[in-house]
């Protein structure tokens, strides 16, 4: 539990994240981003889900042996990165800038 | 499709790593890929179904915000969309192993 929590922290204090929420197979919110309130960590958990299963479904209809690491959906205003594996579904969302131009 | 449209897939395609290039429009119909046509099809349908998905639920959860960019990331490799009015960009690569 406490690699969970190192992570966790890991993820809070990178600069530029605004929200994470961690939920179960069951669609339970076990952890969010500690100014998240529990209806934002709703919303987020009830459109990644959704999202990450039809993406789930994408990937697999391509390679029936393939499967979904992770998705990565990128707003004007912010990053939603969302992974999924049989018991949690982790959702992080972030504020992102231009990279530098080479 | 016009000459800058043909330089920019080839360059893309030339890329290490990439297994294919598709533009798809917004009926979700492929006019452009360097796959077969059996696998841009399966793609493109898919593809731009999950797309209109994803950018619907992003202006769910803000309704002044908007897909910029999708990447679904996968075992064996790696899909990512750039959406635009009228069309899909697609490229699929696989991953780099060092």
């Amino acid at each position: 539990m406490s690699d969970v929590e190192e992570t966790l922290e890991r993820i809070k204090t990178k600069p530029g994240v605004i929200g994470y929420v961690i939920c179960n197979a069951e669609g339970t919110v076990l952890r969010r981003f500690p100014t998240m309130t529990p209806e934002q960590a709703e919303s987020y958990l009830v459109a990644m889900r959704r999202l990450a299963a039809k993406a789930g479904g994408v990937v697999r209809d391509m390679n029936p042996r393939d499967n979904l690491e992770y998705l990565r959906i990128r707003c004007k205003k912010q990053e939603v990165v969302v992974a999924r594996d049989e018991e949690f579904l982790v959702i992080v969302i972030q504020r992102w800038t231009p990279a530098e131009q080479a | 499709m016009s000459a800058a449209v043909e330089e920019t897939l080839k360059r893309i395609q030339s890329h290490r790593g990439v297994k294919g290039v598709l533009i798809v429009n917004s009926d979700g119909i492929p006019i452009r890929s360097t796959l077969s046509t059996e696998v841009t099809d399966s793609y493109a349908g898919l593809i731009a179904q999950l797309t209109y998905k994803a950018s619907s639920v992003v202006r769910t959860l803000d309704e002044t915000d908007g897909l910029t960019f999708l990447r679904i990331r996968s075992n064996k490799e790696e899909i990512m969309i750039a959406p635009d009015r009228d069309y899909l960009l697609i490229v699929i690569q696989r991953h780099e192993l060092n």
